[in-house]
This record gives structure tokens, C-alpha cells and sequence, in this order.
């Protein structure tokens, strides 16, 4: 256990919302080493003013889970009587503290103007004092070979494992939303007491309060980032690594829209090799999904904004000219705004395209590598659309587009089916339809017509894996990361006319292979 | 760290934006750590729901269109680091129709009068209009960021005149996530709309009989619309955490304590 192989912490700091209106941190958190094994846990004490003695409670759900944790380790637990145990001694903890500090007069007193007669009575009466106790809990043990997660309420557990990728495996709450949360106060807390146990070798475990989660949503970017630097900052073995995390949740805090309690706890292995963080295709995409919907926005701004200004230049009734000032700077500020926009979007569609996982799910180095090799090299058209596979030989740039044209990818039930049914139940069509081409109808990722369509497609095209083209303008609606998974490339088009003109011509060719190799079908 | 690390830190400076590239190095301390962007700002989505029928000509789309236009000043203001509001206003008569593709940053919006078309009042125009919005695909993106429950704002003069349609049309909107999850506010401007049925449908459209409110068609119906939006956006934006289980309601609560005495009391007590 002394072997320094693992290094653990634990941080929690005050929100500076709580600080401005006088009132404490409701977070704890914890940090520790049993026998063989390494324990985090944070608990986020309810910020209603009904939970005045949260913070109380999330001191207790810390030590309490410490406690029963280490009892599970010694063999003496079954896992649901750890989390049972746990809600079953949190409690009797609370009690306990209520029995040896009833509620001062100046509790009693704020409570009497926030509750209802009713509730106050009952307050009073004591039959509802674990409320205020109110908090969440997360945590995380490990040996170092698999680990076991427990969580109540919102609050968050973040896996970093050997490969640098990111993952937040904990099952989520069927009660937690943007505004309210389950908590070990509630009637029957096991109801959400959920767990995750993996037996894969990591390189940190993290569990942090939902302060940060706010800040920095889970599985973008920002968190990546942000676990990325505890995660080296604790391996650089600094002296100053405490300060620099303060700092940094304090940073955290003073920037977020909730300015909550921030706590974080993690456990981190000194001895596994630091990779990279490795972004998902999933969140490669959804970067870029942002970005067009952003784009998307300032676009609707600038079109009704020079709307307006045009309607405002003909108007000869009054002088407008205030207005028109004032809407031609914001037409010019957005379109700046836009063209930042469009710069990051290139960035993250060359991602989407060159990510192309043939075989993982996230983007490494040497892809980075290839592509920007094969851009300096080749100054092809195809270049700009970004498409360095080298594996596949590029064709004639009069093909370029035949190639990113093959297919649109739609869920449209209403297209007429070209019926494949050779391929088992499944009825998969190949159509033109309102200048689109669609290749299949959902479930098109079943396999099935994948395999078909791949088999077919590759020959057509001579290269290794089929390409899914997107049409820009409809390019919402479509869940790209499914595209991902199955491994096909994905490219998107500006130049509509163009892709579907070619497109027309792969469907004839498409048909003629279907009649001659599949017959008419059932 | 791998040799390799500045070359790939370099061509992921984008992807670590929202850090910056340097402070993920050993070197920069944590504190040079970027705060969040604007666009990380959790949305505030309002949407005015104005009668543009002819009955509303005059004065009472006079005082619309200067509440509107003082309500947007006034609401720049009360932006903050966690929050940013957006608009969009949907005019009704005969048709429905929204001014803006998609609702506009306060401070990408520079108001212009509303007009008033020789039309009718069609309620159902409107619910229909509003609930084609009220999606992922419509206004409510989540690729944007997230949001605070929408605040809806309907203003009208008068009874529906598709008395038809707009039962199925607000039957609809009613059973919409977002609508459900939305805080509404209605006013019934002047005597006409000083009727039973206006009350009922607007009762049934904010679920609140305290948020349907009355104004006459004088300076009363700009301070209620400017109050409305600014005390409502204020609470909407300042929803708290808050425990599963307990007798807390999920929505923001009325800006109003009370029934409007000047609508309900002679609809309904009279």
C-alpha cells in the first residue's frame, strides 16, 4: 500500500455564491488508503435554506461511507447491505447529532419564515429533521485492478483509463434533472443508490460534486481538460499541486453560473504511463454539432437583423437612422462572430473526417500525423474536403465527388423501398427522393444492409470502406455518431447540385447491381 | 509526458480552448485557467405571443410595442456571467407568424414596431405556431447549450375566433415537453376581452389563473407586460437545487400571489 504506486486527494471549497450570502460549504469530501485499497468520496450538502444543516450531512454521508466502504473491503459486506449500511448509518448519524444539538432559536426562527405552517409544525416536532441534513454522495474504491463507484443523488464519476480516454460509466438517475436531485434525506434513498463496478486496470478515478459538473458538463471537452491537468499536476509530484487545484476550483467557481460549492476527489496511479486524453468520435461530433448549430444561429440573427435593416431603409416616415446604425454594427459583429465560428468548425470537420475509426473509437496521434501529411503533400480538391485515408488510393478528382456522393443517410419511412429482403426480415431501399439519395431506412445500422450496401459500395468505389454523405442542411438530424461506430467515413457537402447529380448516377449503377446479383429481392 | 506532447498540444490548441493550450503545460499555473465562455451561459428563452388583429390598432399596440421595446432595454441589464436571454416574438391574426427564424441574443436584437393587420383572432394559429417551436429541432437546441424552462408571454384582445380549431390546437401545445415545463403569462387587453371564455382559455394556457392578468388599454397594459417579463425572467433564472421527493414544485413559482380580482372576480364571482 506504501509503495507511493497511488496517489489520492481531496478538495472542497466554498462557492463564491454561498460566500456572498454568508453561508458555508456544504461539500465534503474525502480521501484514504485501506490495506490494499484507495478510497474517495465526495458529498454535496443541499443548498435550499429547508437543508440549513446540510453541510452537517455531508460530513457524516463522508465518514459513514469511509467506514462502511472499509467494512465491505474486510469481506464482512455483501454490496447491497454496503450501500444499505450506508443510508441506514448516514441516518442514524444524523439522529444522533439532532439528539445532541437540537435546533438553535435562530434556526428555528429562519425556518419559521420559509415553511408552512404545517411543515414548520412538524419541524418542530421533529419529525422531519433529517431534511435538513439533506445531501448527495458519490464515491470510488480500487485496488488497482477494477474499482467499485456508488452514487445518490447528482454529483459525478469520471474513469480515465490506460489509453487516455474519458468515460462517465455511472448509470444515471431517473430523478435527477438541471434543478432538483436525489439525496440520502429522501424516504427510501436506495431507490437511487446506484453503483458500477469494472474490473479494468485505470489511471485515475475521479468523483466530483455537481459544482463542477455545471461548470464543465461531463464528457466535453472542458472536463477532459480539466481532469487531465489534476491528473498530471498530481504525477508531477510539484509541492505546490494543493495550491494550484485551490486555485483552480476557485477559479471554477467565481466563473460558474451557479458560483456552487466545488469539491473533487480522485484517486490517481503514479505509475501508468500519462497518455493523451483521446476524444470519442461521440464527442468529436457533438463538438462539431455545436458548432454548426451556433453557426446555424448567427446566421437567423443576421438574416432578420438585415431584414429589419432593409425594411428600416425604406422606411421614409421617420427618421431611423439611429436603429439603422445600431443594427449594421450588429450585422458586422456577427459576421466576424460567424467567421471565428467557421474557422473552428473547419478544425473540427477535418477531426470528423480524418477520425474515420477503422479500428477504435477515438483519434490518435499518428491519424493527426497522417492527415496533416497528406494535406501538405497533395494539393488535391479532394484535400479540401479532407479525406487523407491513405489506405484508400484517390481517385481522378472528377470522381472526388462521385465518391462523397454515394449516399445521404435519412430515416424517412415515406420513400418508396427498393425491397432487399435477401438480406433476412430486414427491408432496407435505395431511393432518390427530393434530390436526397438515402440508402437505407431505420434500423439502418443493423448490420445487415451495412454489410450489403459496404460489400457493394466498395467495389463500385475501389475503396476500403463506404462514405456517408451529408447534406449540410440536413445534416441536423442525423445522429452522425452512429455513423461513427459502424466505422463509415463521413463526409459533408456544400455543393448540393453537384453530389446528387453524381449520386444519380451511382443509384443507376446501384440498381443494375442489385438485378444482377440479388434478383428482385424476396 | 510523451516527447511528442507540445506537437499535439499545438494542433489541439482548438480543442483546449476552453483552457488554453499553455495552462495544460507543466509550466502555467492553474490560475490562468479560462473561465467559461458566453456561450456556456444557460439560455433564457422569451417568447412574446402578441395579437396582431385589427381590434389591437391604436393605442393598445402603441403600449405593446413601447413595453417591448423598454422590456429589452431593461432585460440587457439584467444579463449576468451565469446567464443570457434570448427572443422571439410570435405576431398572430389569421395566420401566426414568428419574426425572428430562431429567438435572437438580447443584444443581437434591436426592436422594431409591431404592426396590426385588418385579420382576425385565431388562438389556434398561434398554439400551432408555438408548439412547431417548442422542439430540439426548433427553438429549443440543445447543441446551444442549456436552458431555464421558457417563459411564455400571450397577449390578446379578444376572443378566438376560430372557436373550431383552437381547442385541438391548444389541446396539442399543452401535451409539448417544453410547453409543460414553460412558465406562462397571459393579459387580457380591454373590455372585450373581459369575458368568460377569454378567461378559461387563458386559465387553461398558463395552468395558473393567477398568471392570467387584465389590462385596459392605457399606460396599465405597458407597466403589466414590462413587469411581467422582468420579474418573471428574474425568477426563472434563479431556480436553486433542490431535493427529489420533498414538497417542493418543480416550476418557478407565480409572480402573482392572487387571481386578478379585475378579470376573475366579474367573470366568474359576477
Amino acid at each position: 500500500m506504501n509503495d507511493n504506486r497511488y496517489i489520492i486527494f481531496n478538495q472542497s471549497l466554498i462557492g463564491a455564491a454561498h460566500v456572498s450570502k454568508g453561508l458555508i460549504c456544504q461539500d465534503a469530501s474525502v480521501s484514504c488508503a485501506y490495506n490494499e485499497y484507495y478510497i474517495a468520496v465526495v458529498s454535496d450538502g443541499h443548498g435550499n435554506r429547508r437543508h440549513f444543516r446540510s453541510h452537517v450531512g455531508a460530513r457524516i454521508a463522508c465518514d459513514v461511507t469511509v467506514e462502511q466502504i472499509k467494512k465491505y473491503i474486510d469481506g464482512g459486506l455483501e454490496l447491497v447491505e454496503l450501500k444499505q449500511n450506508i443510508c441506514d448509518e448516514w441516518k442514524h448519524s444524523v439522529n444522533k447529532d439532532f439528539e445532541n444539538n437540537p435546533w438553535t432559536d435562530e434556526e428555528l426562527e429562519e425556518q419559521r419564515r420559509i415553511l408552512s405552517e404545517d411543515d414548520y409544525t412538524d419541524l418542530l416536532k421533529g419529525d422531519s429533521h433529517t431534511l435538513a441534513y439533506g445531501c448527495t454522495l458519490v464515491a470510488v474504491f480500487t485496488d488497482g485492478n477494477g474499482y467499485t463507484a456508488l452514487q445518490i443523488g447528482d454529483g459525478s464519476f469520471a474513469v480515465v483509463d490506460l489509453k487516455g480516454s474519458y468515460s462517465w460509466p455511472m448509470p444515471e438517475s431517473k430523478y435527477n434533472d438541471g434543478n432538483k436531485t436525489f439525496s440520502l434525506c429522501a424516504s427510501d434513498p436506495m431507490v437511487d443508490f446506484r453503483h458500477v463496478i469494472d474490473m479494468k486496470k485505470t489511471a485515475a478515478l475521479f468523483v466530483y460534486s455537481d459544482g463542477i459538473e455545471k461548470a464543465y458538463p461531463n464528457e466535453e471537452k472542458g472536463i477532459i481538460s480539466l481532469l487531465f491537468w489534476i491528473l498530471s499536476e498530481y504525477r508531477s509530484g510539484k509541492n505546490e499541486k494543493e495550491e494550484s487545484l485551490n486555485n483552480t476550483l476557485q477559479r471554477i467557481t467565481d466563473s460558474s453560473r451557479n458560483g456552487d460549492d466545488v469539491s473533487i476527489a480522485g484517486i490517481i496511479d503514479n505509475k501508468a504511463e500519462i497518455t493523451r486524453p483521446q476524444l470519442s468520435v461521440a464527442q468529436i461530433t457533438r463538438e462539431y454539432e455545436t458548432l454548426d448549430a451556433q453557426i446555424n444561429e448567427i446566421d437567423n440573427t443576421i438574416s432578420y437583423n438585415q431584414d429589419r435593416l432593409n425594411e428600416l431603409r425604406n422606411d421614409r416616415s421617420r427618421d431611423n437612422s439611429e436603429s439603422i446604425k445600431q443594427i449594421e454594427s450588429i450585422i458586422e459583429r456577427k459576421k466576424n462572430e460567424r467567421e471565428q465560428l467557421n474557422l473552428k468548425r473547419t478544425f473540427w470537420k477535418e477531426k470528423c473526417t480524418i477520425s474515420n475509426p477503422s479500428t477504435k473509437d477515438s483519434i490518435s496521434n499518428d491519424e493527426i500525423n497522417t492527415s496533416v501529411n497528406a494535406k501538405n503533400k497533395e494539393d488535391n480538391p479532394c484535400e479540401s474536403n479532407n479525406m487523407p485515408d491513405t489506405s484508400v488510393p484517390m481517385k481522378e478528382s472528377k470522381d472526388c465527388y462521385l465518391e462523397k456522393a454515394v449516399c445521404e443517410y435519412r430515416i424517412d419511412k415515406k420513400n418508396s423501398l427498393k425491397n432487399v429482403g435477401r438480406f433476412g426480415s430486414f427491408k432496407g431501399y435505395l431511393d432518390i427522393n427530393n434530390n436526397n439519395l438515402s440508402i437505407t431506412k431505420a434500423p439502418v445500422f443493423n448490420g445487415i444492409i451495412q454489410r450489403a450496401s459496404e460489400q457493394y459500395l466498395c467495389e463500385l468505389l475501389k475503396v476500403s470502406k463506404p462514405v456517408l454523405v451529408l447534406n449540410r442542411e440536413r445534416v441536423k438530424s442525423i445522429n452522425k455518431a452512429l455513423a461513427y461506430k459502424m466505422e463509415w467515413r463521413v463526409i459533408e457537402f456544400d455543393d448540393k447540385e453537384m453530389a446528387v447529380t453524381s449520386a444519380k448516377n451511382v443509384i443507376a449503377d446501384i440498381d443494375k447491381w442489385y438485378e444482377s446479383t440479388l434478383g428482385s429481392g424476396d | 509526458m510523451a516527447e511528442d506532447k507540445n506537437e499535439y498540444w499545438d494542433y489541439e490548441s482548438e480543442f483546449f480552448s476552453t483552457f488554453g493550450e499553455e495552462s495544460l503545460s507543466e509550466t502555467v499555473p492553474a490560475s490562468q485557467i479560462k473561465p467559461q465562455t458566453a456561450s456556456d451561459r444557460r439560455i433564457l428563452d422569451i417568447f412574446f405571443v402578441i395579437d396582431v388583429s385589427g381590434s389591437m390598432r391604436g393605442t393598445r399596440i402603441g403600449q405593446v410595442n413601447y413595453a417591448l421595446e423598454n422590456i429589452f432595454k431593461e432585460l440587457r441589464g439584467k444579463e449576468d456571467m451565469n446567464s443570457v436571454m434570448k427572443v422571439a416574438i410570435l405576431e398572430f391574426c389569421n395566420e401566426a407568424v414568428w419574426k425572428t427564424q430562431s429567438p435572437i441574443l438580447l443584444n443581437d436584437y434591436v426592436f422594431t414596431p409591431i404592426d396590426v393587420y385588418p385579420a382576425y383572432t385565431c388562438y389556434g394559429k398561434a398554439f400551432d405556431a408555438l408548439e412547431m417551436k417548442l422542439h430540439k429541432n426548433g427553438f429549443m437546441d440543445p447543441n446551444l447549450g442549456e436552458y431555464y424552462a421558457p417563459l411564455i408571454l400571450f397577449i390578446s384582445d379578444g376572443e378566438p375566433t376560430d372557436l373550431k380549431d383552437y381547442p385541438r390546437s391548444l389541446q396539442r401545445l399543452k401535451s409539448n415537453a417544453w410547453f409543460k415545463k414553460s412558465t406562462r403569462y397571459a393579459i387580457a387587453v380591454g373590455e372585450d376581452a373581459k369575458t368568460e371564455n377569454v378567461g378559461r382559455i387563458l386559465s387553461e394556457f398558463t395552468d395558473e389563473r393567477k398568471n392570467v392578468r387584465y389590462a385596459d388599454e392605457g399606460a396599465q397594459l405597458c407597466d403589466l407586460i414590462e413587469f411581467i417579463a422582468i420579474k418573471a425572467s428574474e425568477v426563472q433564472t434563479s431556480m436553486v437545487s433542490k431535493p427529489v421527493g420533498e414538497n417542493y414544485s418543480d416550476k418557478p413559482q407565480s409572480i402573482f400571489e392572487t387571481e386578478d380580482d379585475a378579470l376573475f372576480s366579474s367573470l366568474f364571482k359576477g
